[in-house]
């Protein structure tokens, strides 16, 4: 059946649906200044915007719906969940004066005993009134409890008149030695903050429990970068926590107009997002199509940026990744400059930055820490790498089998000779090749760091070596298949190396049809659907196609001095990055200095 | 979408994958042709003889374990041919690829030998006009005029240096760019000028030297003066062990050769051409006849051919701007500064000048452009009408042609002055 | 309406470039060799010249009538039926010159490269690609040709450069060719080459105001005349008159003989490649117009079906064309001495019928 209806649906027609997709054009509006003027003027703006925003999502996809009948109409509107809901679970969530019903109903929510986690301590505030604290061991800091909360409370000495002192707001602002603590009156927004590590204390006869900051769950320490590592510039890289990652950030960034704003995603695991953005210099439409992605989300389980990133991305089908990941706090801090929004979740060591484009990809952290003319070798390089980890395996298979008088005569004699004693065709001989690298790849990876090293060196090595002295694939091969994997890894970014990797296979098989003609109708329509991806609102190869004004910073990686603007295409509030001689030393009329 | 769009790729990509392939052919499967020969035949036409590699390796023997080896990927082994006679061209190629075990490719043939007596007979536009057509055979392939049978001569073409053929055969036939001995003439190159209205091929020559010119024993020579071009092909006094030599050039009459020209005649012609591009020359020593001062020259720039008609008959001034460095003076006289200097440069200019005239005289006797004059001449005409219907060809042999060789010494060499040798006998 | 996006001139001007170029590795200049001889690197000037003249008409047009598409302006100034017919007729040239070029791709293509590949498996896989990029849309289309402009230029520059080796100015004589007006008459004629600047009108409201139609479409006419100019002058340099007419590919033959020392040879891959590109972009440029010019006409909101059918179309009528046999080049060459009819005379009549009737978005308000 499932099979009749695919095929039915190839052959009838279906309007297409409206879908909105999110593009970022200049508005009329948009007002384009420096930050100190817009800051005021943009905030009417962006509740326009918002309307606007709003206005158009809001709107149903236009399709026929046939009309209802009059009691279906009133079932539907019985059962709709949330207003019914709405009034009830006010009145239930308060946190009652009574603590023998507050405890019991925090035990009911974090199921004690049966969940061992979760800790209730009673105890009696300066003697006398009655309050539990309720923790969870391993999230919270155990000393910061004792030391912090409990010894102030229980310490007779902090009361004089008991009965009216152990009120919660006297304790919040005369015992409690902590820095964050808040009160809060309903239980669902406890429950949450007990369960990433603070610590809540009940109190008999108050409305409301006091939350106070002892997280101290294990976490690891600032770490070097794994695959972006570098040889000049910074060696910090994010860690799981969000916290960190957030400080790790604004450390670099020291701004005051530096935004973050934390969303929730995954409504089972509660874990959150961090957005951040340079407010007077990010495009408030970047912001809140983010912000609208995020929130739309139910989703029950997202662990970190890897997780959340496919759920926001524009093209999930395509095979480019749109949104950059980088485990590096300086790349992060750059991309703020540029005006473009960050993505930061517990859970993994990464950020992801949006929207991005394809030449983002190719650029590393180093480049702007060493010379141009040095920085743009690399690129240059990494350029060459990508090109060769895409193609070479499909040019050699076109020109072995389909174009030989491309090939000078000493080479393919050679190929001949090498090719003589090998069983399969080259086709066969090139995917054994290409499978076995990815293979061990994949196992060098997977296996335990110390043998893993080995493994890759020594695995691709006697691998190459003894298929050779086997006759099951010629010298040449070896060298194909050695070139494209370095070429991949010349790659910086890891998720646009996988997807070269992938790629190659595709014009591995075009070639062996058409060769030379099947790699460039690859090329045609792999290109065709890069050029329509967008990542939030911006076209996948920006600054070439379309064109927007930048700095020459694409493939070539201009002096510092010359990168005066922010690109263009993400319609940053302040378009300039410097003032007009960014060198004040240098004389003005040395060539090659702006105006 | 997509749960349309899947179904249609994966078909799409299936009937690809499954119909695609049709011109492909693995490397293994072809045997590249690197030498093509043509004679006459006896049993049929023509006589059609294919040199390729047989790839077998002799030292090695198969795979070496010592996968880095460079120099083992590139042997050759040993080199085979075949001939067949055959009424053309394509029926001698699917006769050989009966009997051969591999398919015969012309993609990277490197040279087409073509015997003296077929091309005298007048039968190389035969031949040409199909190998121009066929895909595989690329116009920039060199050709070459042997004397004796092209067999023999396909017989003979083994690498001496090295092992690999392909580039033997590459770098001997370009060699012409530093003695001028011999030109370059690729297919393509005479196929348009067999088709021109304007102008004659030229093909240079190949030979086998049986070495019978060489004598060990005999009255020395003494101190007569010979130029060194002088020779024809085949005839050099020279022992050792390759028996080819290229050298000088056959002229055509459209497709039937006419003469062969030796070696000085050769030069004369490049530098009429502008294809001249290097060569040592031996001149008299203008003071001391038996002694020679030998000259490396190269041209000044490309030869500046003026024309004008009168009642229809070309007059043809051509210039010949060549430049020279002193190899060595074996008299000891100071050449090198005036006045012996221009003197030098005098007599140099004479000889060439002389040399230029001689062959222009034979091949107006011949009524034979290859000069590359019509092309100059065309200039003179508004439409390509009126200049065909002056047939140019046709008025050749009328025209009145009027040399001249600019020669400048621009380098002394290694010495500015050169002492006389004082012991010397002044005969 | 569809929605075609937007670009700016250079992706437009890039992508008209493409589209009107790609002839020249085709067998049009050993065609045109045949007519004039060696003179088509100047005479294609004269093409470009009258071609300009024909676009001036075309942006005079849409000038009059702001951001509106070729169809809807037919309509309004010849009226429901002859606006029918005139738009129905440029969209069918339109049709034609991409199954044109598509079997003049594919009769070169097994020429030269593909000599076993049946006919039906190479114009099957190109349009399947044209079909694919259709539908992603004309700004695909456009960012597609902006981005490997860049690339091509660079190699067919490279091509033209290293060929050198082969050029010899005296092929350029005698300097008139097989008679001025030959040069003329056929120089008028062939401004057909440039027919495909019509595509502009098709494209038109895409383009973010009428000032840069008409900038892109001078600008895009200049190039490709300069570019087409060069191409044939370089050809005429390496290959005599009478050899030039017999080539079928005589840029591809160029590249072939293009030999410098032992390493620097055989460098056709790069040829190769500009040539698939540009014929990509050029038949995929002309076919989405028809599609979406026919959209226009019969006011469908969804191109993709249109686009599927009229793909099988291409391709059925691509293949006919190569099935009738060896003279199919020659007859696409007789039928393009009158191309230039349909871009630059209809809307010329529409100009002025449009003039005389006062017709124009002003008449709207």
């Amino acid at each position: 059946m499932g099979l009749f209806n695919t095929i039915k649906k190839l052959f009838i027609y279906r309007e297409p649906l409206q879908g909105d997709q999110f593009e970022l054009l200049e508005d009329a509006s948009e007002k384009i200044g420096s930050p100190s003027q817009t800051q005021q003027t943009n905030t009417d703006e962006i509740i326009n915007q918002n309307a606007i925003l709003k206005g158009a999502t809001d709107k149903q996809p236009k399709g026929k719906k046939s009309p209802l009948r009059v009691e279906e109409w009133n079932m539907e509107r019985q059962q709709d969940p949330a207003a019914l809901k709405a009034d009830t679970t006010a009145q239930v969530d308060r946190i009652s004066k009574d603590l023998q019903q507050n405890r019991l109903r925090i035990e009911q929510e974090l199921n004690i005993p049966t969940n061992r986690d979760a800790k209730v301590r009673n105890l009696r505030i300066g003697k006398s009134a009655k309050a539990f604290i309720v923790y969870i061991e391993g999230m919270a800091d155990r000393s910061t409890i004792n030391d912090f909360i409990l010894r102030p409370l229980m310490m007779g000495d902090n009361f004089k008149t008991p009965q009216e002192e152990c009120s919660a707001d006297y304790i919040l602002e005369n015992i409690l030695t902590i820095d964050g603590v808040t009160k809060a009156s309903d239980y669902t927004h406890t429950i949450s903050q007990i369960l990433e590590g603070k610590t809540a204390l009940f109190i008999d006869g108050s409305e409301f429990c006091l939350l106070v900051e002892s997280r101290g769950f294990e976490k690891r320490n600032v770490d070097q970068p794994v695959t972006e590592s570098v040889i000049s510039g910074p060696h910090e890289s994010f860690i799981e926590d969000l916290r960190t990652n957030l400080t790790l950030v604004r450390k670099i960034v020291k701004n005051k107009n530096l935004i973050t704003e934390i969303l929730p995603v995954g409504k089972t695991n509660n874990s959150k997002c961090g957005i951040m953005y340079i407010d007077g210099i990010a495009n408030k439409k970047i912001v809140d199509e983010v912000k609208r992605r995020i929130q739309s989300l139910d989703i029950d389980f997202v662990l970190g940026d890897g997780m959340l990133s496919q759920l926001i991305e524009d093209h999930p089908m395509a095979l480019f990744p749109q949104i950059l990941r980088t485990e590096r706090p300086d790349r992060t801090a750059s991309f703020l400059m540029e005006g473009k929004v960050i993505i930061i979740s517990d859970g993994t060591p990464h950020a992801s930055i949006v929207p991005v484009t394809f030449f983002h990809m190719m650029h590393a952290s180093e480049d702007s820490f060493i010379r141009w003319q040095f920085g743009t070798f690399l690129r240059l390089v990494r350029y060459m790498g990508m090109g060769l980890a895409m193609l070479l395996p499909a040019l050699y298979i076109a020109l072995t089998l389909f174009h030989h008088e491309m090939i000078p005569t000493e080479l393919i004699l050679a190929i001949e000779e090498s090719r003589e004693n090998v069983p399969f065709p080259v086709i066969v001989e090139i995917l054994l090749m290409e499978l076995s690298f990815e293979l061990i790849r994949e196992a060098g990876i997977r296996v335990p760091d110390v043998i893993g090293q080995t493994l890759g060196i020594i695995g691709a090595l006697i691998l190459g070596q003894s298929a050779v002295a086997a006759n099951l694939v010629s010298p040449i091969l070896v060298i194909i298949v050695s070139i494209t994997g370095l070429g991949s890894f010349a790659i910086p970014n890891y998720d646009l190396a996988i997807a070269i990797r992938i790629i190659r296979f595709v014009f591995i098989a075009l070639a062996a049809v058409l060769g030379f003609y099947g790699i460039a109708i690859g090329i045609f329509i792999i290109g065709g659907f890069a050029c329509s991806m967008k990542s939030f609102g911006i076209p996948y190869f920006t600054p070439v196609a379309p064109r927007a004004r930048v700095n020459p910073d694409i493939v070539i990686r201009g002096p510092l001095w010359k990168q005066t603007l922010r690109p263009d295409s993400t319609n940053p509030l302040d378009k300039t990055r410097t003032g007009k001689p960014v060198r004040g030393w240098v004389n003005r009329r040395q060539r090659g200095d702006q105006k | 979408m997509n749960s349309r769009l899947i179904p249609i790729l994966m078909t799409v990509i299936l009937a690809v994958l499954l119909a695609g392939c049709y011109d492909a052919s693995e490397v293994d499967d072809i045997t590249h042709v690197l030498a093509m020969g043509i004679d006459r035949g006896v049993s049929d036409k023509w006589r059609l003889t294919v040199q390729f590699s047989t790839i077998q390796d002799s030292p090695g023997g198969g795979e070496g374990g010592d996968g880095g080896g460079g120099g083992s990927g590139q042997s050759q082994g040993d080199y085979t041919h075949m001939t067949v006679d055959a009424p053309s061209f394509f029926a001698g190629l699917d006769m050989l690829n009966s009997s051969i075990p591999r398919e015969l490719s012309f993609t990277h043939l490197g040279l087409i030998a073509i015997s003296e007596d077929l091309a005298r007979e007048g039968l190389m536009a035969d031949f040409i006009a199909p190998l121009i057509r066929y895909k595989q055979i690329r116009g920039s392939t060199p050709l070459m005029v042997i004397k004796g049978s092209a067999l023999d001569f396909i017989r003979e073409n083994k690498p001496y240096i090295g092992t690999v053929l392909s580039k033997a055969m590459q770098i001997s036939t370009r060699a012409s760019m530093n003695i001028g001995f011999f030109g370059h003439t690729t297919l393509g190159d005479f196929y348009s000028d067999l088709k021109s209205t304007y102008r004659q091929p030229v093909v240079p020559i190949g030979a086998l030297n049986d070495f019978k010119t060489f004598r060990e024993d005999g009255p020395k020579w003494g101190d007569k003066y010979k130029d060194e071009g002088e020779y024809l092909a085949g005839q050099l006094p020279r022992y050792g062990v390759r028996k080819i030599e290229y050298w000088g050039t056959a002229l055509f009459s459209g497709e039937k050769m006419l003469t062969e020209l030796n070696g000085t005649e050769t030069r004369a012609l490049l530098m009429l051409r502008g294809e001249f591009k290097r060569g040592f020359f031996t001149v008299q020593d203008p003071k001391k006849p038996e002694l020679i001062i030998p000259l490396d020259i190269r041209p000044k720039g490309k030869p500046k051919v003026r024309m004008s008609f009168k009642d229809g008959i070309p007059n043809i001034d051509i210039t010949v701007p060549l430049k020279g460095t002193i190899l060595a003076i074996q008299s000891g006289l100071h050449y090198e500064q005036d006045p012996l200097l221009s003197l030098l440069e005098k007599t140099f200019e004479k000889e060439t000048k002389s040399e230029i005239d001689q062959l222009i005289n034979k091949c107006k006797g011949l009524n034979l452009d290859v000069f590359k004059f019509g092309d100059v001449g065309a200039r003179y005409f508004a439409t390509i009408q009126e200049w065909e219907k002056y047939n140019w060809n046709s008025k050749f042999k009328d025209a009145k042609i009027n040399t001249q060789v600019e020669f400048v010494i621009q380098r002394t060499g290694t010495r500015t002055k050169t002492s006389p040798i004082p012991n010397r006998q002044e005969e | 309406m569809i929605e075609e996006g937007k670009f700016g001139v250079q992706e437009t001007v890039w992508l008209m470039v493409s589209t009107i170029v790609t002839k020249v590795f085709y067998t049009s200049p050993a065609q045109v060799a045949s007519l004039v001889g060696n003179v088509s690197w100047y005479m294609t000037l004269i093409s470009t010249a009258t071609a300009i003249l024909g676009f001036t008409f075309i942006y005079l047009l849409l000038k009059r009538f702001p951001g509106w598409d070729i169809a809807t302006i037919m309509k309004d100034t010849l009226g429901g039926f002859f606006g029918f017919v005139f738009s129905i007729a440029l969209a069918l040239y339109l049709l034609f010159l991409a199954t044109n070029t598509l079997s003049e791709f594919t009769e070169v293509a097994k020429a030269y490269v593909f000599l076993l590949t049946p006919s039906s498996f190479i114009i099957g896989i190109f349009v399947v690609g044209i079909l694919v990029m259709c539908i992603l849309g004309l700004e695909t289309q456009a960012r597609f040709a902006k981005l490997a402009a860049y690339t091509m230029l660079t190699g067919f520059v490279l091509v033209l450069i290293l060929g050198t080796e082969n050029y010899d100015i005296n092929r350029l004589f005698p300097i008139l060719g097989y008679g001025a007006d030959k040069i003329l008459i056929t120089g008028l004629a062939r401004s057909s080459v440039y027919g495909e600047i019509v595509i502009l009108a098709v494209i038109a409201p895409s383009l973010q105001g009428t000032y840069f139609v008409k900038k892109a479409g001078y600008i895009s006419l200049i190039l490709s005349g300069l570019l087409i100019s060069l191409s044939v002058l370089a050809y005429s340099l390496s290959f005599p008159y009478y050899v030039a007419q017999e080539i079928v590919a005589p840029m591809y033959e160029m590249a072939e003989l293009i030999d410098y020392g032992r390493f620097v040879q055989r460098v056709e891959p790069i040829f190769l490649f500009i040539w698939f590109f540009s014929s990509f972009i050029s038949i995929t440029a002309l076919f989405y117009c028809f599609v979406s010019l026919y959209c226009k006409i019969f006011r469908i909101q969804d191109i993709r079906p249109i686009a599927l059918g009229s793909a099988l179309i291409l391709f059925v009528s691509a293949l006919f064309n190569m099935d009738l046999g060896v003279g199919a080049v020659q007859r696409i060459q007789n039928i393009r001495q009158y191309g230039w009819i349909p871009p630059f005379i209809l809307p010329l009549i529409a100009l002025i019928v449009g003039m005389l009737r006062k017709r124009g978005v002003r008449s709207h308000e």
